[in-house]
C-alpha cells in the first residue's frame, strides 16, 4: 500500500515549475478555476449506467472506472468513426446542442455576460455612439455582431406572455432565441412576431425578430434589407 | 494589390473579434457548467459557421481543439485524452471523452502547418 501513498492528489496534480509560474505572472496569466471533482462526477454522471451510479454516489473518488471502458451511449455508435463529420439532421436527432430546462442557474451566465460586454466594448466603443449618424453605423455592426451572452427584453409580441421577458441569451437559432432569466427559468422565444430591445451604452436598439430569422452564424455574411416596420 | 489585401483584412475584423469571443465564451462555458457541455458545443459550432461563411482559416492551435464530430472543446485530462504513439512515425493521438472520435498529429521532422511555412505570412 505504499503506492497508494506515494500516489496522492496533491503529487497526482502537482503545480507547474516555479520558473513557469512566474513567467505566467510576469504576462497576466490567471489559472483556470476548474474543479477536478466537479469535472469528474459531471463526467460519470452522463456516461455510466444509472443504476452503477446510484449505488454508490457518494464516494466516486473510491471507485477504479476505466475511462476507455464506460459503456458508451449508442447513439454515437463507434461504428460509423469512418464518417467523420455528423450531418445537421444526424445532430438535431442527438440532441446535441438540446439545452436541458432543468439545473440551469443565471449566476453562472454572470461571467459570460461580463465577457460579452467586453466584446461589445470592443466592436462598437462607448465613444464612437455619440453623434447620431454614428449611431446608425452602430446599427450595421448591432446587426452582425453576436448576440448570445447578451442581455435582450422582449418588448412587445403578439402573444402577451413573452412581453417583458427578460434575460442572457444562451442560444440563439434560427427561428428562437433561448433566454436564462434572473428567476433561473430557460425561456424559448421564437423571433417571429416579437420586437427585442437590446440595451448598450445608454442606447437602446430594437430588433425585428421577423426580419431577423437567420442562423446565428450566418447572420454577420448576410445582407440586410430596410423593410417596412410590421404592425403587431 | 496590396490595398484590396488591407481593405479585406479590415471587412473581416469583426468576424475575427467574433470567432475570438465564441472561443472564449466556450471556454466560460465549460468552467462554469461541467455537467452540460451543449452551450459549449453551440458556441463552437457557431465559431465554425461563421468562419465557414467568411472563409477565414482558423489557426491550428484553435482547431486543433476541437472535436470534429460532435463540437466540444478538447482540453486535455477533462475533456478529452491525448498520448503519443510510435508506428514507423511518432504521433499524438487525441481523443475526443464525450464521443470516442480520435484526431492524429503526426510530428515528424518534415511535417509543417501552413502557419509555419513562410508563405504564409506574406502578404499576397
Ligand atoms: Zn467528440
Amino acid at each position: 500500500m505504499a503506492d497508494d501513498k506515494s500516489c496522492t492528489e496533491e503529487t497526482l496534480y502537482s503545480g507547474l515549475s516555479p520558473s513557469i509560474v512566474s513567467h505566467g505572472s510576469k504576462l497576466g496569466l490567471q489559472a483556470r478555476s476548474m474543479r477536478q471533482t466537479d469535472v469528474v462526477k459531471s463526467y460519470l454522471k452522463r456516461h455510466l449506467p444509472a443504476n452503477r451510479l446510484m449505488a454508490n454516489e457518494d464516494n466516486i473518488s473510491r471507485r477504479q472506472v476505466h475511462l476507455s471502458r464506460t459503456v458508451k451511449k449508442k447513439k454515437f455508435d463507434l461504428t460509423s468513426q469512418k464518417k467523420k463529420k455528423l450531418t445537421n439532421r444526424e445532430r438535431k436527432g442527438m440532441k446535441v446542442f438540446k439545452i436541458p430546462k432543468e439545473n440551469q442557474s443565471y449566476s453562472q451566465q454572470l461571467p459570460l455576460h461580463q465577457a460579452w460586454k467586453q466584446y461589445m466594448e470592443e466592436v462598437i466603443p462607448s465613444s464612437s455612439v455619440s453623434s447620431p449618424g454614428a449611431v446608425q453605423a452602430a446599427c450595421q455592426k448591432v446587426v452582425k455582431a453576436e448576440l448570445q451572452g447578451g442581455m435582450l427584453t422582449v418588448q412587445r409580441s403578439k402573444c402577451p406572455s413573452y412581453v417583458g421577458v427578460c434575460g442572457i441569451v444562451m442560444q440563439e437559432t434560427r427561428h428562437t432565441f433561448t433566454f436564462i432569466t434572473s428567476s433561473d427559468k430557460v425561456k424559448c422565444v421564437p423571433k417571429e412576431n416579437s420586437i427585442f430591445a437590446l440595451e448598450l451604452h445608454g442606447h437602446i436598439f430594437t430588433i425585428h425578430g421577423s426580419h431577423f430569422k437567420v442562423k446565428a452564424g450566418e447572420r454577420s455574411s448576410k445582407k440586410f434589407k430596410s423593410k417596412p416596420t410590421t404592425d403587431l | 494589390m496590396g490595398k484590396s489585401a488591407k481593405q479585406k483584412g479590415l471587412g473581416n475584423k469583426e468576424a475575427y473579434q467574433r470567432i475570438n469571443y465564441l472561443y472564449q465564451a466556450a471556454h466560460l462555458c465549460l468552467q462554469q457548467s461541467p455537467s452540460n457541455p451543449e452551450m459549449c458545443r453551440f458556441y463552437i459550432n457557431t465559431m465554425r459557421s461563421v468562419a465557414e461563411k467568411h472563409v477565414i482559416r482558423m489557426h491550428p492551435e484553435i482547431k486543433r481543439s476541437i472535436c470534429k464530430k460532435c463540437c466540444m472543446l478538447l482540453l486535455p485530462g477533462i475533456t478529452s485524452i491525448s498520448r503519443n504513439k510510435k508506428k514507423g512515425e511518432r504521433y499524438t493521438v487525441v481523443s475526443c471523452l464525450e464521443c470516442g472520435s480520435v484526431k492524429r498529429f503526426p510530428w515528424g521532422k518534415n511535417y509543417q502547418l501552413w502557419v509555419e511555412k513562410p508563405a504564409a505570412w506574406q502578404p499576397s
